[in-house]
């Protein structure tokens, strides 16, 4: 028996608690609506504000904030600042430590 | 010469990287040398994770093709690159997590491995394995040829280099269809190719990503050393975006040239070199040879004629004072022509397109395609089942936002500001980088630093070349050779296999590159976009919905190549030229996305329930 036909080794998640594979899988399904919604969220902010604010065809005098174009600070440079918070958030408070081995510690033969 | 000496150190950290990374396959225990090979023996931590998940994404585009954009069109790729903003929530997040379990439940090395492993189908990981190979293999070529090309423009003027390109076009000049390329680019694509074959075979994954974490920590020191001295000389942010408002696009032109003082001999006027005529100050695209005794051109030149009165004035002192022209024809900006304030606003300036550079709906596309189209590249599929556990992941995230805060907002600032330091780079958008570099570290009195400023785009690219090489020779030899021809081969053979291919892959990428299509970043786009359609709704459903069965994975795989390939097909037909086809305004990945979405929900829906063991095992 090979090395690549053994079962993995338990990963090396000191704070994970033990769950099942079910439950790991749950918590995976939460953390994948909070990625769609914030793709959502930014998505939806980026392409109103900067299509409001920026997309000016003809526009010769253009509003300057922070030495930027007004539709960059708040189209883009605003939300992306955000985005840094939003993923401090979802990598501390959303996203669970997960045994990535699950329930098949407890039996080998799988 | 500063860049030479840069690429000698940096080549020289490389491969003292892949020596260590060749030490440590040693010592892993017996029969796991694929593992290890193949998947850094999936222990590969947070700074390693994190800057080798950035580094791949952050190409040779970032560096040369993205700074080129900016300065071309303006302000509008602040929103066109805006999708970059939530990738490490999005991208990195999506399936990070359930894709390593089931990696490890699976005990999958590769992308193909872990599909068939998932579905328990041979059928499945044949078709993933076919469809990387195929796309991939587009990839590979197109950054070959791009590693070379930055490599002969960061290189152009030293004596040395210029020697060698010389020497080697006369080796190569009595040889058919090897001939049609320059010399200067062929010894840049051996050197390039060798160099990462080289370490890539050595070393293997962990040489990989350990060499990424240099290249990652390079791109963005360089990109910061950058943004504080560009803005050291336009005064800051506000006075180039001030003079930015004011400027207006240049027009395309041919003209005829004059020489006051004919040479009896001939002479030539090098491209790049700006003349007047009575009315405009114009650039060359190309160089202008006078025959012998002629004071004329005997053909038009190509020129880029400038419209706006302070790069006018900026440039006078660097007028070729010997000779005139007169312009016979020229072509404004099909869209911004004349209209002072278009670098600041979207769609942007765009000398061919009626509707300018950045559509709404092309806009919004890109905020789709940056972060799906690259959570379904299996070369970060391939590293999101290498992390050793969640905590590194967790932390990555984290590391990667910032990363990407640091490069590419950064970039957008630099290169808007360059156009107020430096006129008519149009004529050859892709120097931007290094000549930037070289203008601004030379006006701070650091010219020495301009070296590692110049690495950084080096960096980039080798950083995606070397992974792609990888992923390649894995989908041949764990899921074609060990799985279908030679299922007991002995570790050694295993050994010997992987290396042999990783030579020969890289030695026919090469072959293919020396004389590859013009449409280099077309390519890339649509090798990107094709991987992406064929695997991000299969894996993501594979992951999450335990009803998804293996035709489903088939006909959705398949679905998404299918329609990238027809859109591309159509787009080659329409524009007379490899390009992409926008159906109502869309990039092909979308339409690509829905098809495959809408193939696999209905023949899962309508095909035979998986069997409940194989549930058990993945979902609990």
């Amino acid at each position: 028996m090979s090395v690549d036909d053994q079962p993995e080794p338990r990963s090396e998640n000191s704070s994970a608690p033990t769950e099942t594979l079910a439950e790991s899988f749950t918590q995976s399904k939460r953390e994948l609506k909070f990625i769609l919604g914030t793709w959502l969220f930014f998505f939806s902010w980026v392409g109103l504000v900067s299509y409001w604010l920026g997309y000016l065809p003809g526009e010769t005098k253009v509003p300057v904030l922070f030495g930027m174009p007004s539709w960059v600070v708040f189209g883009i440079a605003l939300p992306w600042l955000l985005a840094i918070g939003v993923a401090v958030f979802f990598a501390t408070r959303v996203m669970k430590d997960t045994d990535l081995r699950g329930e098949l510690d407890a039996d080998p033969e799988n | 010469m500063a860049a030479l000496v840069s690429f000698g150190i940096y080549l020289g950290i490389v491969f003292l990287l892949a020596g260590f990374a060749n030490r440590k396959q040693n010592t892993v225990e017996a029969g796991g040398f694929m593992k290890e090979y193949f998947l850094g023996n999936r222990q590969i931590g947070l700074w390693a994770f994190a800057l080798t998940y950035a580094a791949t994404a952050a190409s040779g585009g970032s560096f040369m093709g993205f700074p080129a954009l900016i300065y071309t069109h303006g302000w509008s790729l602040a929103w066109w690159i805006a999708g970059y903003m939530v990738t490490p929530v999005v991208a990195l997040s999506l399936f990070a997590k359930r894709i390593n379990q089931v990696g490890r439940i699976s005990n999958a090395i590769t992308v193909p491995e872990l599909m068939r492993n998932r579905f328990a189908s041979g059928r499945v990981g044949q078709i993933a394995t076919l469809l990387i190979v195929f796309f991939m293999f587009f990839f590979l070529v197109a950054q070959f040829k791009a590693g070379a090309k930055i490599m002969a423009t960061l290189l152009d003027g030293v004596a040395v280099f210029e020697q060698s390109a010389n020497w080697m076009t006369g080796v190569v000049s009595e040889i058919p269809w090897v001939n049609q390329s320059e010399g200067d680019y062929l010894l840049c694509l051996i050197f390039f190719a060798v160099s990462v074959i080289l370490y890539t075979t050595f070393g293997g994954f962990r040489a990989v990503v350990w060499t990424d974490v240099m290249q990652g920590l390079v791109m963005v020191v360089g990109v910061i050393i950058l943004l504080v001295l560009t803005l050291q000389l336009t005064g800051g942010l506000g006075n180039a975006t001030k003079t930015l408002a004011e400027m207006t696009p240049p027009e395309n032109g041919k003209a005829i040239l004059y020489l006051d003082n004919p040479s009896p001999s001939g002479s030539t006027v090098r491209k790049g070199s700006w003349v007047n005529s009575k009315s405009e100050t114009m650039r060359l695209k190309e160089s202008a040879i006078f025959q012998p005794g002629k004071t004329e051109t005997a053909e038009p030149i190509e020129v880029l004629i400038l419209t706006t009165n302070s790069e006018i004035v900026s440039v006078q002192n660097q007028l070729e004072t010997n000779v005139r022209a007169r312009v016979i024809e020229s072509t404004p900006y099909a869209y911004g022509a004349g209209q002072k304030g278009v670098y600041l606003t979207a769609p942007g300036p765009d000398p061919k397109k009626l509707q300018g550079f950045l559509p709404v709906m092309l806009a919004l596309s890109f905020f789709v395609f940056w972060n799906f189209s690259g959570a379904g590249q299996p070369s970060y599929m391939v590293r999101q089942m290498a992390y050793k556990n969640t905590t590194v992941l967790r932390r990555s995230i984290i590391m990667v936002a910032v990363y990407f805060t640091l490069i590419y907002f950064p970039l957008v600032l630099i290169f808007t500001s360059a156009r107020t330091i430096m006129p008519g780079m149009e004529i050859d958008p892709d120097r931007i980088m290094p000549d930037m570099a070289a203008t601004v570290t030379a006006a701070a009195g650091v010219p020495w630093l301009a070296g590692l400023l110049v690495a950084a785009p080096f960096a980039a690219v080798m950083s995606s070349v070397d992974s792609f090489l990888l992923l390649f020779s894995s989908s041949i030899v764990r899921d074609i050779y060990q799985q279908h021809i030679n299922p007991n081969a002995s570790e050694k053979r295993l050994k010997t296999m992987t290396y042999t291919v990783n030579i020969v892959v890289g030695f026919l990428a090469v072959i293919a590159a020396i004389n590859p299509p013009d449409f280099l970043q077309t390519l890339i786009v649509f090798a990107s976009a094709g991987l992406g359609a064929c695997f991000l709704v299969p894996i993501v459903f594979s992951l999450y919905w335990r009803k998804m069965t293996d035709m489903a994975a088939i006909t959705g795989m398949i679905s998404g190549g299918v329609v990238i390939l027809v859109l591309y097909s159509i787009g080659r037909v329409v524009h007379e030229e490899f390009s992409e086809y926008l159906l109502l305004g869309l990039h092909p990945f979308i339409w690509a996305v829905v098809v495959s979405a809408i193939v696999v929900i209905t023949v899962s829906l309508n095909g035979k329930e998986p069997d409940r063991d194989l549930q058990r095992k993945y979902f609990g």
